[in-house]
């Protein structure tokens, strides 16, 4: 039996219902498309290996349903995620528009230890179809203005640069939980306030 | 879906090739199976255990078929899958009538669908991966084999995290590592002193939890299953609180046939005795040709004291508002629709979920299908109808076998909208604006009710699931919120939900129906040592895997135990849940 040492990073995946979230997932996971799929109800997860940089990690990734109501049960299973996948469908505007919040709502209850930083990427789903409304152009400066998020562009249909953007998760989920590691030799310390971060655009006082 | 695993199934040497290895075919579909070849690779990253469905033979039938009604079962072939071998974390094998069948857990909470085997065919390949793995015997259920893991490490770090020990006590620990079973017989004494002595409440957890070693106390042992076909004589070990009474036995019977439904109906057509009507649906359900009336009385559409003429003119009455309904929403203008977004928003879910429900059945297949068309517009008018709630997902799931029954729109709508009502505090959101905690509250009532059953039901169980960060119970939520439909085939749901509109033996009995389906899921959770995501994992690949009259049985049998404890009759508060639950 090989003895190999793997490392487990938890992955979710965000967005308005109907997006693609589970197609997504499942052409990553499976490499297969159906039409067959059924809205997601609760939450699950799949498993992939995944090598990065010669190391193999195993992505444990989260899907959950998007209807905005059944977040407040779905929010015990953002604890302890390493990167977080925010998705959206090119030819809706509103799926585009409630980025802002999935993303919000993702730091306040997962509480990482540094929200500036903490990292997510951003999928463009369905750009198989022929009536898009949401520019490549748009999708970017919003991603530019958030720090910087990774920004990619794919049809989990037609299997179109899904590999591509999950190495991005990959790898930048293995660079968080690195740094993670290197910061807390107990992963459940009592946060008393939050980290202060480096760049001082988050500075809150008014005065 | 849960039970795929990746279709690249990695390149080796070929050790193990076997074929007519059968699967449950997996979906919403009841009882097909499918021919497999098994086979046991070694590749690069390990010995890798595959199953993929036989390419010439189709896929062969078995038992039942749907009866009658708008479902055809057409052959379909089952999913390949593979793992490593190292992920296993265990398996359970049983006898069954007419085979021998095995079942693979992986350490993630993945369960496989099960393997059949012709009997002493398993036997080689059992071998081969007994001599790759080193297993042991669940004490609980001789059926389920675990998985031991080297890694004496781990242990050692595990023994010393618990600081059981004074220094001079660690070699203890590496003696229980070299020679483990006299060194155990030696150190139980000392842990028996450590935990009686020095930490009398870790003692109690103990003895509440899975470790009892007093066989006194492994509680009353299970032989009451009355239509078990598959007598389990490994499953030795069922937990029982103290208080509570022996299992009585209870039977079900065939479902009420149109000769015997017509018996309950007076000359004018009224049903003088509803309440045994209604027994007589819970003990067994209702054949398909009677659900179309049936399900209207079970569902308050049809009030059950009204003469047949009566009746009829309700109904012509409710098909007349259920068209007034569509109407509106149907002559809206695309310009009127524009500056209307809280229903625009409501018809893109619709439209998004229509689209997506139901798919794999004959009757929901292909483009253009009417049946989809029916599914979009009864759901459209329920917006009209309900503004407020308007369309939440899973609403979608409540509908399509009822539209398969009914076969008509307006007859459809109404059960529907009668079945949300009884359940609309699954759907009901407060307000946006209040804090999280405060929402979903119907779901979150039922869960925190799911414990208290359970905590008196199966108290060490409840306690693991406390323990393991699942005391929240969240793994049911998709079984409350759409009762079950997406665990069960669908001519399953039907039988179920029939049974559950009956009302009896009490309102909630749908959270006693999740006590039972968790009781029998137990002894593999706690045995396996799944924690949160694991157990989500397992319940979620149970779909379509739950025996249903089984479950019902014990379910009954639990109400009857649970009634007869006055205490827990207080805890239950059986009256007050009947309240809120219609």
């Amino acid at each position: 039996m090989s003895n190999r040492k793997k490392v487990l990073l938890k992955v979710i995946v965000l967005g308005d219902s109907g997006v693609g979230k589970t197609c997504l997932m499942n052409q990553f996971v499976s490499k297969k498309f159906t039409n067959q799929y059924k809205a997601t109800i609760g939450a699950d997860f799949q498993t992939k290996e995944v090598m990065v940089d010669n190391k193999l990690i195993t992505l444990q990734i989260w899907d959950t349903a998007g209807q905005e109501r059944f977040q407040s049960l779905g929010v015990g299973f953002y604890r302890g995620a390493d990167c977080c996948v925010l998705v959206y469908d090119v030819t809706s505007p509103t799926t585009f528009k409630s980025l802002e919040s999935w993303r919000d709502e993702f730091l306040i209850q997962s509480s990482p230890k540094d929200p500036e930083n903490f990292p997510f990427v951003v999928i463009g789903n369905k750009i198989d179809l022929e009536n898009r409304s949401i520019t490549t152009k748009r999708a970017q400066s919003w991603c530019q203005s958030k720090n910087n998020i990774p920004y990619f562009e794919v049809s989990a249909k037609e299997a179109l640069h899904v590999d591509e953007a999950f190495a991005t998760v990959a790898r930048n989920a293995q660079a968080q939980e690195n740094e993670v590691e290197l910061y807390n030799e107990f992963p459940d310390q009592i946060k008393l306030s939050p980290l202060p971060t480096s760049s001082s655009r988050q500075d809150n006082c008014g005065c | 879906m849960a039970t795929a695993g990746s279709i690249d199934i990695p390149d080796g040497e070929l050790i193990f090739d076997q074929r007519n290895v059968r699967t449950m075919r997996d979906g919403p579909h009841r009882s097909t199976v499918c021919s497999g070849v098994l086979q046991l690779r070694l590749t690069p990253i390990g010995y890798v255990v595959c199953w993929r469905p036989q390419e010439e033979t189709p896929a062969s039938f078995n038992g039942e078929m749907s009866s009658g009604d708008a479902v055809q079962i057409q052959p379909r072939r089952a999913h390949t899958f593979w793992f490593e071998l190292n992920e296993l974390k265990s398996y359970h094998c049983a006898s069954r009538k007419d085979h021998y069948e095995i079942t693979f857990m992986l350490c993630d909470g993945t369960r496989h669908p099960t393997l059949m085997f012709d009997f002493g065919k398993q036997t080689s390949f059992l071998q081969l991966v007994e001599s790759k793995v080193r297993t042991r015997v669940s004490p609980k259920d001789k059926k389920l084999h675990l998985v031991v893991h080297d890694d004496p490490e781990a242990l050692q770090k595990s023994f010393t995290s618990l600081e059981l020990f004074q220094n001079e006590d660690q070699t203890l620990v590496s003696r229980l590592v070299r020679e483990p079973l006299p060194t155990f017989a030696d150190g139980l004494a000392r842990f028996t002193n450590l935990f009686t002595q020095n930490h009398p409440q870790r003692s109690r957890q103990i003895s509440d939890g899975m470790l009892d070693l007093n066989p006194a106390s492994f509680g009353e042992f299970e032989d009451v299953f009355t239509i078990n076909v598959d007598q389990e004589p490994g499953f030795d070990f069922v937990e029982q609180a103290a208080e509570l009474p022996q299992r009585m036995p209870v039977t079900r019977s065939l479902p009420l046939g149109l000769d015997e439904w017509l018996s309950y109906f007076d000359v004018e057509g009224r049903i003088t005795d509803p309440h045994n009507l209604r027994a007589r649906i819970f003990r067994g359900g209702c054949a398909p040709e009677i659900r179309p009336e049936a399900w209207k009385f079970l569902l308050g559409v049809y009030d059950y004291s009204k003469t047949a003429k009566e009746r009829e003119q309700d109904h012509s009455r409710l098909t007349a508002d259920y068209y007034r309904m569509k109407l509106q929403w149907k002559s809206f203008s695309t310009d009127q629709e524009r500056r209307f977004t809280a229903y625009l928003a409501r018809k893109s879910l619709v439209e998004k979920d229509v689209n997506r429900t139901d798919r794999s059945l004959d009757i929901f297949a292909g483009d253009g299908n009417e049946h989809l068309s029916m599914l979009n517009d009864v759901l459209m008018t329920y917006i009209m109808y309900d503004f407020d709630l308007g369309y939440v997902q899973g609403m979608s799931d409540l509908l399509s076998p009822i539209l398969s029954v009914m076969q008509n729109e307006p007859d459809s709508f109404w059960c529907f909208a009668k079945f949300v009502s009884k359940i609309r505090c699954n759907f009901v959101d407060h307000d946006r604006n209040e804090e999280k905690d405060q929402r979903q509250l119907g779901i979150k009532r039922q869960l925190v009710e799911l414990h208290q059953l359970l905590s008196v039901a199966m108290p060490s169980f409840t306690q693991y699931l406390d323990d393991h960060d699942s005391g929240n119970l969240y793994f049911c939520f998709r079984w409350l919120l759409i009762w079950f439909k997406r665990e069960f085939a669908f001519e399953d749901t039907k039988r179920l939900w029939e049974v559950l509109w009956t009302g009896l033996p009490c309102q909630n009995f749908h959270l006693l129906f999740c006590v039972a389906i968790l009781e029998e899921e137990k002894i593999r959770i706690t045995e396996n040592n799944f924690g949160l995501t694991e157990i989500l994992k397992h319940i979620n690949d149970m779909c379509y895997k739950i025996a249903l009259e089984d479950n019902l049985i014990r379910a009954e049998q639990l109400y009857f135990q649970l009634l007869e404890v006055p205490k827990v009759a207080t805890i239950l508060g059986l009256e007050s849940l009947a309240e809120v639950a219609v």
